[in-house]
Formats: C-alpha cells, sequence, structure tokens
C-alpha cells in the first residue's frame, strides 16, 4: 500500500466516524406525546430548528418533523414566551395540521440559565420548552437546546 | 493479513462499533437509543391504536379525521364569573389590575336578546374601530420607541386565544378558565363583546399598570373601555392618565389610542 493509499484510509475513517457521532451529541431534545388513551411515547434525540417564531422539531430516524407556530411573543425578563397556535406534522410524504386548543412556549435565548417565573423549572442556556393540549386530547411536551436558529 | 489490512482494520472497527447508536436505533421509529416507551393507563380504557411501524412521531389519535357524525370536541362551559365590589377600596398596590371576588353582586349580563360578537381576527374596536384618530396618550413607562416594551421583539395576536393572547393565555374553545368581567354592548347591532379577567404577566396586564389603570367590570357607564387585538374589551376605572371612554391599544408603541 502507498502512503497516498494510507492518507485516504485514514482521512475516510475519520470523516465517517465524526459524522457518525456528531448527530446525537447535537440532537438532545426529547418530545414526548401522551394521547387520550393514556398511550405514552418518548422520542430522544430530536433536532429542534427555530426559524423566526416557527420551531421544527425532527424525530431522530428524520421520518417525521412536527412544525409549531407561535405568535404573542412577550418578554420575561430573559425568557421570552410565545403561545403557539398552529402545528402541522410532516411524515411520510403527508402534512397534517392537528388542531391545537392551547400551549406555550419557552425559549432563553441568553447565555445564561433562568428560572420560569412562579415555577422552580430551569431552562439552561438556549433552551427550549414547549407545551401543547391539542384538540383531541393529546398533550405535547418538547424540551432541549435548539440546535439551529435563523 | 496484509499490511494494508492492519491499518483499515481499527476504522472499521470504530464504525462497526457505532453504527447501533445510530442506524439501529432509528429502525425502532426514531426513539434514539431506546425505543419509545409505550406505557398503556392503568385504567381499563379503549385500545391504544396500534404505533406505525414506519418511524416518526405517532399522533394517530389527532390525524385521524372524525367521522362525519362527530365533530371536534368544543367545551362550552360557562366562564366563571367575577362579581367585584364596585368602590372597593383599591388594593395596597393600586396599580396592579383588581381581581374579582365572590361578593354575591349581580354581575352584569348582557340582555338575552345579545348575541355574543363573531370572532373576527386581525380587527380591533369593535363597533368604534374607525373612530381611532385621537392623539396616542404617552405610556408613561415607555418612550414609544417601536416594541421597546417588548425587547424590541415584534408582538403580533395568536388567533386561537381570546384577545391574541395580549390579555392572557385564554383559549376560545374552552374560556372556561377565563372569568368573565362583564360585558360592552353593541346597541345598534344587538351584539356584545364579553370581557375576561386580565392575566398577571401579560402585555395587556402590563399596559394597564403602566398607565396606573384598575381593571373593573365592563357593564356600567363611565369606563375606560380598553379594545385590544382581534376585538377583544377590557375595562377599567377611569384616573388622571385616562379618562372615561373607548380606546385602542397600539401594540407597537404599548400606547392607548383614544376614540374621538
Amino acid at each position: 500500500m502507498t502512503g497516498l493509499h494510507q492518507r485516504v484510509y485514514t482521512i475516510v475513517g475519520l470523516l465517517v466516524s465524526v459524522a457518525l457521532l456528531s448527530v446525537p451529541a447535537n440532537a438532545a431534545g426529547v418530545t414526548r406525546v401522551q394521547q387520550s388513551d393514556g398511550s405514552v411515547q418518548v422520542y430522544q434525540n430530536v433536532t429542534m430548528s427555530l426559524n423566526g417564531q416557527t420551531l421544527r422539531v425532527r424525530s431522530r430516524d428524520r421520518k417525521g418533523e412536527l412544525e409549531v407556530s407561535s405568535d404573542a411573543c412577550s418578554a420575561l425578563g430573559a425568557v421570552q414566551r410565545c403561545l403557539p397556535y398552529s402545528t402541522v406534522l410532516r411524515q411520510h410524504g403527508q402534512a397534517h395540521t392537528i388542531a391545537l386548543e392551547r400551549g406555550t412556549v419557552f425559549f432563553n435565548f441568553s447565555g445564561d440559565p433562568q428560572t420560569l417565573r412562579h415555577s422552580s423549572r430551569r431552562l439552561g442556556p438556549h433552551e427550549v420548552l414547549v407545551l401543547l393540549h391539542t384538540m383531541r386530547g393529546t398533550i405535547v411536551s418538547i424540551e432541549g437546546t435548539l440546535d439551529t436558529v435563523k | 493479513m496484509n499490511d494494508s489490512s492492519k491499518r483499515v482494520g481499527p476504522f472499521l472497527a470504530l464504525i462497526i462499533a457505532l453504527l447501533p447508536v445510530t442506524t439501529f436505533a432509528q429502525a425502532h421509529g426514531g426513539g434514539g437509543t431506546r425505543p419509545p416507551v409505550s406505557r398503556p393507563a392503568p385504567a381499563p380504557r379503549p385500545a391504544p391504536a396500534s404505533r406505525p411501524a414506519t418511524g416518526g412521531f405517532n399522533f394517530n389519535h389527532d390525524i385521524v379525521p372524525a367521522p362525519a357524525h362527530q365533530t371536534v370536541p368544543i367545551r362550552s362551559a360557562a366562564p366563571r364569573v367575577a362579581t367585584p365590589e364596585r368602590g372597593a377600596p383599591q388594593p395596597a398596590n393600586a396599580a396592579a389590575p383588581a381581581r374579582g371576588n365572590a361578593s354575591g353582586r349581580t354581575a352584569y349580563v348582557p340582555p338575552a336578546n345579545y348575541h355574543r360578537a363573531q370572532f373576527t381576527p386581525n380587527h380591533t374596536g369593535g363597533p368604534y374601530s374607525e373612530h381611532f384618530g385621537g392623539h396616542p396618550i404617552r405610556n408613561p413607562r415607555f418612550d414609544g420607541r417601536q416594541y421597546g416594551w417588548n425587547n424590541g421583539v415584534v408582538w403580533r395576536p395568536a388567533p386561537i386565544y381570546w384577545g391574541g393572547g395580549f390579555w392572557g393565555p385564554f383559549a376560545l374553545v374552552d374560556l372556561s378558565a377565563a372569568v368573565l368581567f362583564g360585558s360592552v354592548l353593541d346597541a345598534e347591532n344587538n351584539v356584545y363583546y364579553p370581557s375576561y379577567q386580565v392575566e398577571p404577566d401579560t402585555p395587556g396586564y402590563d399596559i394597564l399598570n403602566d398607565y396606573g389603570l384598575q381593571q373593573a367590570e365592563c357593564g356600567p357607564p363611565g369606563l375606560v373601555e380598553i379594545w385590544g387585538p382581534d376585538d377583544s374589551v377590557v375595562c377599567a376605572d377611569p384616573n388622571d392618565e385616562a379618562a372615561a371612554g373607548n380606546y385602542e391599544v397600539d401594540p407597537a408603541t404599548f400606547t392607548l389610542v383614544p376614540a374621538t
């Protein structure tokens, strides 16, 4: 084997290793879905991106994406609280609107941990907390650190 | 084994060792290192619908259309009604909007032949919508810079909440958690606009505080009537900052604009 081949194998090996390791390291979000029949699903390592006031949560297998649109954002100290009004589930080539009853979205855009008002709950730097109640009685919580903000 | 195999071997071993963490986990529907936990409810219930085995998120109850004879349940329970004592002493924090009490007084209720005003998104002022041309009353706490009161973040109403969420996170489909606080009548069209008690830590609560206004039950004459987003309205006792009459909230400057 030539020196050139050795270097190519080394670089390819390192790139593959880095690629495999990087996805779970960034995607630290957790989504919990409790449906009205009592069933609970917990999705680990979801990725979260924020574009304007729209939060996109993608499942670990990248097959499902939940899009939560919010408005009525107001500052509570360093925490921003918004009210979600629309939720769309995109997966398997289809988009499903999930009728939303109410919910709350908290963002901590600061670099310091923040405690939510009237609560002992703390949000870490760049962390997001979403609570949703759908019209069909499903309760959704999403929490974790934002992977990308546009 | 030749020389090149010995050099490539460690990398292949590393790659194979990492594969179960990513690729294999995805086969369980995106649950990460563990498949999603599914715990049935302890009480006997209808059997949960099976999870789709194709990955992504499971919202099977929410994405299945309702049968033709079944509509989405909208709880229309009557909201709690506040019955405040008008003229009661102000609380120690006089700037804070009052909360109602259960004094037993009759609340102001609209006449039976009046209908609730239809929800009209992006409309404000109810029957006075064309009349808010007065000079804005300067907010005593802010300089009028656009959204300076909100750290520069643009405030827009969220359409599934009463008043767009300006006065509190009151879901339009279930206002039973909100406290009804009188209503404003539109005698010309025989409609009424219900009002609810303002929640603390909301823009609506803050703007009342800024002007030193005390929220009052809508209904009697001689009140400050403040029209917010999506035809929402709250009332307050007049003070030195705002005389009795109709006002519109300008969310950008956080000011009250009087009707002319």
